[in-house]
C-alpha cells in the first residue's frame, strides 16, 4: 500500500503543547468565573487556524471549515470556563478531540451550536472572519512561477491540486507510476515555494 | 514564544496528509502533530493556500498546460463553461474565444503508442514565434493529448493563426505524429472543422 511510504509516526512526547497555547489556556481557567477576554482572544487566534485546517481536510468546503472551526474554538472555551479541562497543557489535544467529534456529528447532520453560539459567538465575530482561508498574497507571481515549470510539472500540479487528488488518481490519469507522480509533484512543489518566496524564477 | 518543533513533517508528508495518502495511523499521528506545532501548521496552511491559488488561476484562465482527457470532466463537473475543439492529426478548426467561456480546449488526436517523449511546437504565423515545449505529460491509453491555453491571452488576440506540431521523441530521432492548425478569432463563430 502506498499509504505506507509515508506510515512512519511522529512521536507524541516530543510535541508538548506550546507555552503560548498552555499559558493562555491557564489564564483563561483561572480567570473564571470572570473572563480574560485578551486570553480568550489570543488562544482563538493560535487555534483556530489549526481546527479550519482540519475542518477543511475532512469536510472540504470553506465555509464548512470555517463554521467547524468556529465551534469548535467556542465549545473550548465554554470548557476552559466550565473548569472542565484541567491541564492546560493538553489544550491542542481538546481542540483535535473536539473537531474529530464535530466532523462526525456534521457528516450525521447533528447541529449542537445554538447554546454555545449564544454564550460567545459575538464577542468573537472579528476574529472568526479573520481565520477565513487565507490566499495567496501575489497571485500575478504564483502565475510567472507556474509559466516557468516544466510542463510536466505544471500537469501534475494542476491535475493534483484541482480537486486535492492524490497521487495515485493523478498517475492513472496521466499514465505515470505513483512514485513517478510523487517525484514530480515534489520537485514543482518546491520550485514554486522558492519561486513565490522570491529566492528564485526559473526553476 | 512558541517551542521549537523537533520533530518537523517535511513537504512530502504534508502533501500526503493532505491528499490522504496516509494510512489511518499515519494520518492521527500527523493530525495530533498538526494541532501541537505552530511551525508545522503554518507549513500545511501555505501548502493549501498554495493549492487554492493555483485552482484559482486555472478557473480564471490563467494557466496554459497540457492535460489528460480524463481531466476535462473534473473541470466541466466544477462548473466552467469549457469550449472544446477536437482535431485529427493535419487538420484545421476555426476557433474562438467568447466571454462566456471560462476556458478553451483543443484535443489533439495522435498515435501515442510506443511514444517515449512527447514535444509540440508551436508557429504563430502573426507573431513569426516558434516555441517549443518539452516533455509533455500524456497518457497512451487516450491516444489524444489536451492542449489548454490560458484564456485571458487568448481573449486579447484578435486574430491568427497557428500550427501545433506534435513530435514523438525518441533514441532513434524525431518523428512528427501530426500538425494542427487553429484559426483564430476572437468573438468569431464557433468551430468547423475544415478537414
Amino acid at each position: 500500500m502506498q499509504a505506507i511510504l509515508y506510515a512512519v509516526r511522529v512521536s507524541p512526547p516530543t510535541l508538548a503543547c506550546s507555552d503560548d497555547e498552555t499559558g493562555l489556556a491557564r489564564r483563561v481557567i483561572d480567570a473564571a468565573p470572570g473572563r480574560d477576554r485578551a486570553a480568550e482572544e489570543a488562544l482563538y487566534r493560535l487555534l483556530a487556524p489549526r481546527a479550519r485546517l482540519y475542518a477543511l481536510k475532512h469536510l472540504r468546503d470553506v465555509h464548512a471549515a470555517a463554521d467547524l472551526a468556529q465551534d469548535a474554538m467556542l465549545l473550548m472555551l465554554d470548557r476552559l470556563h466550565r473548569g472542565e479541562i484541567r491541564d492546560p497543557g493538553h489544550i491542542a489535544s481538546f481542540v483535535l478531540g473536539t473537531c474529530r467529534q464535530l466532523v462526525i456529528d456534521r457528516r450525521r447532520g447533528i447541529q449542537r451550536r445554538e447554546r454555545i453560539l449564544e454564550a460567545f459567538a459575538h464577542e468573537f465575530e472579528s476574529v472568526a472572519m479573520e481565520s477565513e482561508l487565507p490566499t495567496g498574497s501575489d497571485l500575478q507571481q504564483l502565475e510567472r512561477c507556474l509559466e516557468n515549470l516544466p510542463e510536466r510539472e505544471r500537469t501534475v500540479i494542476v491535475t493534483t491540486f484541482f480537486k486535492d487528488s492524490d497521487a495515485n488518481d493523478v498517475a492513472q490519469a496521466l499514465g505515470l507510476s505513483s512514485a513517478n507522480v510523487r517525484v514530480i509533484r515534489h520537485r514543482a512543489v518546491q520550485r514554486l515555494r522558492s519561486c513565490v518566496d522570491g529566492s528564485t524564477t526559473d526553476e | 514564544m512558541s517551542d521549537m518543533c523537533t520533530a518537523p513533517l517535511d513537504v512530502d508528508r504534508l502533501l500526503a496528509y493532505w491528499l490522504d495518502e496516509f494510512d489511518e495511523s499515519a494520518m492521527e499521528a500527523a493530525e495530533q502533530h498538526l494541532f501541537e506545532c505552530a511551525t508545522c501548521s503554518d507549513s500545511l496552511q501555505e501548502l493549501v493556500t498554495l493549492a487554492t491559488d493555483v485552482r484559482t488561476l486555472l478557473q480564471q484562465g490563467k494557466i496554459a498546460a497540457v492535460m489528460p482527457a480524463s481531466f476535462v470532466k473534473r473541470l466541466q463537473a466544477a462548473g466552467l463553461k469549457i469550449r472544446e475543439y477536437r482535431l485529427e492529426p493535419h487538420t484545421s478548426v476555426y476557433c474562438t474565444v467568447t466571454p462566456s467561456d471560462d476556458l478553451v480546449l483543443a484535443h489533439l488526436q495522435a498515435p501515442l503508442d510506443h511514444v517515449e517523449r512527447l514535444d509540440a511546437i508551436v508557429e504563430d504565423t502573426t507573431s513569426g514565434t516558434r516555441t517549443r515545449l518539452t516533455n509533455l505529460s500524456f497518457n497512451p491509453a487516450e491516444s489524444a493529448v489536451v492542449l489548454l491555453p490560458r484564456t485571458d491571452a487568448l481573449r486579447l488576440i484578435e486574430q491568427t493563426t497557428q500550427h501545433v506540431h506534435l513530435i514523438a521523441v525518441g533514441a532513434d530521432g524525431e518523428r512528427e505524429l501530426g500538425v494542427y492548425t487553429f484559426h483564430h478569432r476572437t468573438g468569431g463563430s464557433t468551430a468547423d472543422i475544415e478537414g
